[in-house]
């Protein structure tokens, strides 16, 4: 017997938050409404307000339900730019 | 490496070119579907998503879609190799049964009389290759006890295969030293009902009344009866009057649920924990994390070593309001009789008298009540030696 229940797509607010993983790090990031770029060097997550850029060696992209995204890499720097484009 | 979830429930392989990655990794934010996006443009994406990703890419992005991957695939690709799955049955059925059998039986506590105890377990029922099902455990404890003359108290687990016998000799206290001789003290203010003593000697009778810390049962044997300490042991059965009051008041503060989010989903399968879904976040002031667990049941009757577990997130608001009277009252009465419920209940019920006043925050009640009950307490004698 499964449960199955629709959660609706919420247009969350946007954080990140990091952690230690392995020999790299786990960022996450919620309120993610597109992507910019995607490489294995640099990560680019932009939300309704700021965008995220993410440089590094390794980089690696995991979508998570309710506009949230993963990094996973060895992050070198995060740059928190203002608006949209 | 595939997540165990799409490995369990199926997976195809989208292939975009390096370049679409990032519209790649857009669309499937956008469309809510979880999978890992490498820079080279390959993803997992879970079987009950494909179709959705299939049409949003259609025209936008070209893609190629592998075959089905995963437990689903494999049990298609071999759905003629009868005998696979005639022999995976079976080893599952094989596991089942055995699993519901007495592996081993081990004693705790005592080595002395492990043998014994073994022995009298296995005229008992416990024995190796024993169903579990068949085994009264409360039964076969009683039973033990009162066969055996060497144990004081026995409890019987069950882990995993294996029976984990944990017994606790007789004369363990004086082995241990620490606990040797004692007195029995009343732990509450009493009138003495009835004494049966079982080891030293009375220093009360039925009808004196006596107040918390008082000594009832000696384990100090007086000079002319040889002298020496023993572990007093004994009933003593007190009556007691007090006043219980519980207040209710008027106004209310109460949590009204406004949203519910389920954040985890995972299921445990013999021990091993499998995530499903798990929705991260930030958490506000105001919710509250309900846990549960479903079990399942084959036939109704058996229990599958599988459960689901899930956490659900839910907001709330405060909200007062204010009880009218009979409200009051009634949550008081309530309250009131919830807790006699939770302080006599081992105790034997012989008068009770209930009243109340309203007071400035609410509704007071109170109950006058005598009851009886055990009231003996060990009480260690230290000695020198």
């Amino acid at each position: 017997m499964t449960e199955k229940k629709k959660q609706p797509v919420k247009m969350g607010s946007f954080y990140f938050k990091g952690e230690r993983q392995g020999f790299g790090m786990c960022v996450t990031v919620g309120g993610v409404i597109g992507v910019g770029e995607l490489s294995d060097e640099r990560i680019l997550l932009v939300s309704h307000s700021a965008r995220l850029e993410v440089g590094g060696e390794g980089l690696s992209l995991t979508v998570l339900e309710g506009r949230c995204a993963q990094i996973n890499g060895r992050v070198r720097e995060m740059r928190l730019l203002y608006g949209k484009n | 490496m595939a997540r165990i979830d799409t490995l369990l429930f199926g997976y195809r392989e989208f292939r975009v070119k390096r370049e679409d990655s990032a519209r790649f990794a857009a669309i499937l934010l956008r469309l809510g579907i979880p999978a890992r996006v490498l820079s080279d443009g390959h993803a997992k994406v879970r079987l009950r998503d494909c179709k959705a990703l299939s049409e949003a890419l259609n025209g936008v992005v070209p893609y190629e879609m592998g075959e089905i991957c995963g437990l689903p695939g494999f049990l298609y690709r071999n759905r003629h190799k009868y005998g696979t799955f005639l022999g995976f049955l079976l080893g599952f059925a094989i596991v089942f049964y055995s699993s519901g059998a007495v592996w081993d039986v081990r004693v705790i506590g005592t080595e002395e009389a492990s043998e014994d105890t073994l022995e009298l377990l296995d005229t008992l029922g416990l024995s190796v290759g024993a169903r579990w099902s068949d085994i009264d455990k409360n039964a076969l404890e009683a039973e033990l006890l009162k066969k055996s003359d060497r144990i004081a108290w026995l409890n019987i687990n069950r882990r995993g295969t294996v029976a984990y016998v944990t017994v606790k000799q007789k004369d363990s206290f004086k082995e241990n030293g620490e606990y040797a001789y004692a007195n029995v003290i009343a732990s509450c203010d009493a009138v003495i009902e009835e004494i049966n003593v079982r080891s030293g000697h009375a220093v009360v009778k039925v009808g004196d009344a006596v107040k918390k810390g008082d000594l009832l049962i000696s384990g100090v044997i007086p000079g002319e009866l040889g002298g020496g300490f023993v572990k007093a042991e004994g009933d003593v059965i007190g009556r007691i009057t007090e006043r219980y009051s519980c207040e209710a008041e008027r106004e209310v503060t109460f949590k009204e649920y406004i949203s519910e989010e389920t954040q985890d989903i995972s299921y445990k399968i013999l021990g091993f924990s499998i995530n499903i879904l798990k929705n991260s976040g930030n958490l506000s002031d105001k919710c509250d994390i309900i846990e549960y667990d479903k079990d399942f049941m084959l036939f109704d009757r058996y229990k599958l070593p599988i459960r689901k577990h899930t956490s659900v997130l839910c907001k709330y608001q405060l909200r007062s309001y204010t009880r009218s009277t009979d409200e009051l009252v009634e949550a008081a009465l309530s309250d009131m009789a919830q807790l006699l419920r939770d302080t006599l209940i081992s105790s034997e019920l012989l008068a009770i008298r209930t009243d109340g006043e309203f007071t400035e925050n609410g509704y007071l009640a109170y109950s006058d009540v005598t009851y009886t009950r055990s009231i003996g307490s060990t009480a260690q004698i230290l000695t020198d030696g």
